[in-house]
């Protein structure tokens, strides 16, 4: 196009004006680029929390009506998408013998000539075992029996006892992706020899590449499965829900579409402003011939190549604000996670994404610059008048406003799926923010009262050049209005989620430490249970066993843990007392408390009946009580151990939960029970380590959430500095005018902070309102998205430090475009055009 | 006695030697109270430059520029804003008009400036708007406003605050015969009602209509004598005296 030496001249004229567009854009780039780097690093801090606390996401394959099994008897699943590997197993409790030392484990049998195995079973010290005589101990339960490589193991298997050579030693988390308790890998083949299987197996795992395709990849098992077999998702112990897991990727999304509209409203309001302040150019351009058509394709060439080169300059800088956030979650979590790899794609979607969203932009202006009149260019340009915010506008916001708000009643009542809440939610705030410029006037006119005390001249003025420009103010208030709605709105759903999680997480760790072995049931010795003999230890203060076991409730695959609930025994829910009083007492009265999730999905009400499939038998019990549990994403059923022992052969526990005495050290504890875990064959295990490591995890994901929301809060800071320096660029005349009659340069620096200060209470007013409806909105998504809601509180703190920030960055933002103000030359200000 | 002074004021732009332009060379005048001053010449002789370093706009490079005695560039800037926001108007030939503001409250605009009240200071805006004529055309934007009577509505904002010294900058020059007339028989009411007017002008037959006239020519003023000789008159200037 021959008018591009045009803009490159007018780019060279007005440096600033250009520099300011570009780095907009750079800027809204590195923000979204910084976010995906975020998003990933919380992805992937989520991933590890559910990976220490239940092993690497799977399913498993096993017949309906339980017993072994013949792995050919099942259709291969590994073609599936989602499917890592599929991996039969055998689990045998069983005694063995090392060093002359007894230890009660479960022994794992796997096919150990299969490399997916080895992938998922690192080895911390020696060899993988490929020999029918080699076997793997778990590394710790080797330091607690102080044995190593080398040592011979020998299964104290019936009817003949087998030795083997422990090769190597492998992390019991990883052993945990395939049973729970294992401590002792045998090649499969060994294993079937051993117990006289036949070639049969328990079940097939199937380990999956992440949880939240869980779901997704179970249907597309079970589809394929004969109808004699069951896919199912692990009963671990611990098992965080999946549905957390969904509930936070979708919030993750929403911040995501909620940047890009942030960058994109940034774009889009320099671009206007960048074309706005070349009215009388463009208008000239008009006078000598340039048809409209011209004009419209020179903005949106000129959008696309500040576009390009903002997004340039912006991948750096997103890189390096996702490496910063990366580092600091590290430094949260002591190095225990890995930062997020930039993904591949991101560069040359940065490429496309910020030039396309900067040619958007540029589309209204470019439509815009259409209208303008050749006459224009004859005036003075003291005679133009500021704009009017489109009607038609407005009412399609208010219109839009209501149709999203009805997509998401519809998904609170579970008439839509739960996804379709991120677009409604994303354009909710887009619509609201088109409907701000009609608010602005009783707003800025509040606002400016309230500055009157402190700046009556300079806040009126300051009102007078807000509203004339309501398109722009609209959109500079709208950046932080999304900015504090994610920061609130997100910030206060996710705070509460995590400190549900944790508080229940730190009540379900009620002990200090676990013994952790399968026993032969809760034998005597010389009359005393291994119970009580393990409260007898000093500084021991109470055990409970605790029992998982797989069953089905109502048809539904659910875990049923059954465990002590003596008054004594601190519960793992937040309850009242008068709630967890009537609950110990329908636990004992042999009742069973569900899992909300399960409760949802069943159905039932407290007093309901529940059939409950068991050890091959099934059972009526009555709901006592509901609880909110993440135990398998709330699939649970709770029984009590008394109650229970009389309507099922429990079998052995899987662990003992072990509360010290107060005043007692961890130190002082373990020593005291080693001695009898060594003769019980028992793992001593730290609940504090466990608990230290799910905490670092848990601060390094909030850290990073904070990451998050603070790149909102920067954009809006842009946003608003942005917005000021155009607007202190384009009344250069003006206040050059105020100048001559008599404004001093403070009162012109007074000025220029009052718009920003307008601004930031303006954006903080809205923002908070429209974060606090954000934030209930989405504690309703909660109910259909996880099945269980956690209570709506609000975190007066959060409000606090939204409020403070957004103040503080809009003054930092008015501190540049203030001293240009104050430090304008008269002469040149009043021939300024 | 003497409202308004220059001694020796040079002006000067650009830093290098070799691109340093005087505006003004050496200039020497002085205005008594309630005389109306016109000062002409060519283009570039340097009149808007006085005029500005008359009104504190600017500072000197050079010389001294006294206001009731007090030398303006020994000033800081906040106490020469505020004696041009007291004891100072201004007129420009474009007006200057904030587009955002109604007639009035452009005129208000000093007042609110200092400190004034909202309701006050529109009350001394609408009396000084009547006596410019514009008491039908008080809420009007400027952009709804003829020339002539955006012109009005600027020497109206200069008046409101009752300025010792009104300086206008060819306030006629964007205006057709019978408003330029309008607006040069309002400065002839201040300067007859004890307020100092300065004008910059172009126009002879303008500058006639003043007590006294000032010839600019290369960054000096030179005598009136002198200086008449070099002007394409076409009209003897009156006697000067006041009153038209």
């Amino acid at each position: 196009m021959n008018l591009v030496h045009v803009i490159i001249r007018q780019w060279r004229q007005r440096p600033a004006r250009t520099v300011l567009s570009v780095l907009s854009v750079a800027i809204a780039v590195a923000a979204v680029f910084g976010v995906a780097l975020a998003q990933g690093n919380v992805r992937l801090g989520y991933r590890n929390l559910q990976q220490v606390v239940e092993g690497r996401p799977s399913l498993e394959i096993l017949p309906a009506a339980g017993g072994r099994f013949e792995p050919e008897q099942v259709p291969s699943v590994a073609d599936i998408p989602g499917v890592f590997a599929e991996i039969p197993v055998v689990t045998r409790a069983t005694l063995a013998r090392v060093r002359g030392k007894r230890l009660r484990t479960v022994l794992l049998g796997v096919p150990v000539e299969r490399r997916e195995v080895w992938e998922t079973l690192p080895i911390a010290e020696g060899q993988p075992c490929r020999q029918p005589d080699e076997a793997l101990l778990a590394a710790d339960v080797a330091k607690s029996l102080d044995v190593g490589v080398g040592d011979r193991v020998t299964v104290l298997a019936r009817p003949r006892p087998r030795s083997a050579t422990i090769v190597g030693l492998v992390n019991s988390s990883a052993l945990r992706e395939f049973a729970p308790a294992a401590t002792l890998v045998l090649p499969l083949k060994t294993v079937q020899e051993l117990f006289g299987l036949n070639g049969q197996v328990d079940r097939i795992r199937v380990l999956i590449d992440s949880s939240e395709r869980r779901q997704q990849v179970q249907s597309a098992i079970s589809a394929r499965l004969p109808k004699s077999f069951i896919v199912q998702a692990p009963a671990n112990q611990m098992e965080l829900a999946d549905s957390i897991l969904r509930s936070t990727e979708l919030a993750l999304r929403f911040a995501g579409g909620l940047t890009l509209a942030m960058a994109a409203f940034i774009i889009l309001n320099t671009l206007r402003m960048n074309f706005g302040e070349r009215r009388h150019d463009v208008a000239v351009l008009r006078v000598l011939g340039v048809t409209p058509g011209q004009l419209a394709r020179l903005h949106l060439l000129e959008g696309t190549c500040l576009g390009l080169i903002g997004s340039i300059l912006g991948i750096p800088l997103g890189v390096a604000v996702g490496r910063v956030l990366g580092t600091a979650m590290q430094r949260l979590v002591a190095g225990d996670i890995a930062a997020a790899e930039i993904p591949y794609w991101a560069l040359p979607a940065a490429l496309v994404i910020g030039p396309s969203v900067a040619c958007a932009a540029a589309l209204l202006p470019a439509l815009q610059s259409r209208k303008i009149s050749p006459v224009e260019a004859l005036g003075d340009p003291e005679v133009r008048r500021g704009e009017r915010f489109p009607l038609w506008a407005v009412l399609g916001g208010v219109v839009s406003w209501l149709s999203t708000a009805v997509v998401l009643a519809l998904v609170v009542l579970e008439r839509l799926s739960p996804e379709a809440a991120i677009p409604a939610g994303v354009l909710m705030l887009v619509a609201f923010i088109a409907i701000i410029p009609a608010l602005l006037r009783p707003l800025l006119s509040a606002g400016a009262r309230l500055l009157s005390p402190w700046a009556r001249v300079e806040g009126e003025f300051a009102t007078q050049q807000l509203l004339e420009r309501p398109t722009r103010t609209g959109l500079t208030i709208g950046v932080l209005v999304a900015a504090i709605s994610t920061s609130l709105g997100l910030g206060n759903a996710i705070m509460s989620n995590v400190n549900d999680v944790r508080a229940w997480y730190r009540r379900t760790m009620a002990g200090d430490v676990f013994l952790m072995g399968a026993t032969d049931g809760d034998e005597t010795h010389e009359g005393e249970s291994l119970r009580d003999r393990i409260a007898k230890q000093p500084g021991v203060d109470y055990a409970i066993p605790i029992r998982n076991l797989v069953a089905r409730a109502n048809g539904l695959p659910a875990a049923c843990i059954v465990r002590d609930f003596a008054p004594q025994v601190e519960l793992p829910w937040d309850l009242s007392p008068a709630e967890e009083a009537h609950l110990r007492q329908r636990l004992r009265a042999g009742e069973a408390a569900l899992g909300s999730v399960l409760r949802k999905k069943l159905g039932l009400h407290t007093g309901d009946t529940l059939r409950l499939e068991l050890q091959g038998r099934v059972i009526s019990l009555r709901v006592g009580g509901l609880v909110r549990d993440y135990t398998l994403g709330g699939l649970v059923v709770f029984l009590d151990e008394p109650a229970a022992a009389k309507m099922i052969d429990l079998g052995p526990p899987a662990a003992y939960v072990v509360r010290a005495k107060s005043g007692t050290s961890y130190e002082s504890l373990v020593a005291s029970l080693q001695a009898l875990a060594q003769e019980e064959g028992l793992i001593v295990r730290s609940f504090a380590q466990l608990r230290r490591q799910v905490d670092g995890i848990i601060n390094g994901i909030v850290g990073a959430l904070w990451g998050l929301l603070a790149i909102g809060f920067v954009i809006g800071g842009v946003a608003v500095g942005n917005t000021l320096t155009m607007s202190v660029l384009e009344q250069t005349r003006e206040l050059g005018l105020l100048r001559i009659i008599g404004m001093t340069r403070g009162q012109a620096q007074k000025l220029v902070f009052c718009e920003s200060l307008l601004l930031g209470l303006m954006g903080t007013l809205i923002g908070v309102l429209s974060g606090l409806v954000s934030a209930w909105v989405i504690h309703l998504c909660n109910e259909p998205l996880m099945g269980q809601s956690v209570p709506f509180a609000l975190h007066g703190w959060l409000v606090a430090a939204n409020v403070g920030i957004c103040l503080a960055i809009t003054l930092v933002a008015a501190w540049s475009p203030g001293r240009r103000a104050a430090r304008l030359d008269l002469l040149t200000a009043i021939a300024y055009e | 006695m003497a409202v308004l002074e220059a001694i020796q004021v040079w002006k000067e732009y650009g830093t290098a030697k070799e691109v340093r332009v005087a505006a003004l060379r050496g200039v020497d005048m002085r205005v008594e109270a309630g005389e109306f001053l016109a000062v002409m010449g060519p283009s570039g002789c340097g009149k808007s430059t006085l005029l500005h370093l008359l009104g504190g706009i600017d500072t000197p490079t050079a010389g001294r520029v006294l206001l009731d005695g007090q030398d303006l560039g020994s000033l800081t800037d906040t106490e020469r804003s505020i004696i041009r926001r007291r004891r100072l108007g201004f007129v420009f030939q474009k007006m200057n008009l904030l587009p955002t503001l109604t007639a009035v409250e452009n005129v208000a605009l000093p007042l609110r400036i200092d400190g004034v009240g909202r309701g006050p200071a529109i009350a001394k805006a609408v009396e000084v708007l009547g006596r410019v004529g514009l008491e039908n055309r008080m809420a009007q934007f400027p952009h709804e406003l003829s020339g002539g009577e955006q012109q009005r509505v600027g020497i109206a904002r200069a008046l409101v605050v009752r300025p010792a010294v009104v300086l206008a900058d060819e306030p006629t020059g964007a205006l057709d015969t019978a408003n330029g007339q309008s607006v040069m028989n309002l400065l002839r009411d201040c300067a007859n009602a004890g307020q100092t007017v300065v004008m910059v002008t172009h126009d002879q037959h303008l500058a006639r209509q003043a007590d006294r006239l000032l010839l600019m020519r290369d960054g000096k003023n030179v005598s009136s004598a002198a200086a008449l000789d070099g002007l394409p008159s076409t009209a003897p200037l009156p006697a000067a005296g006041r009153g038209p």
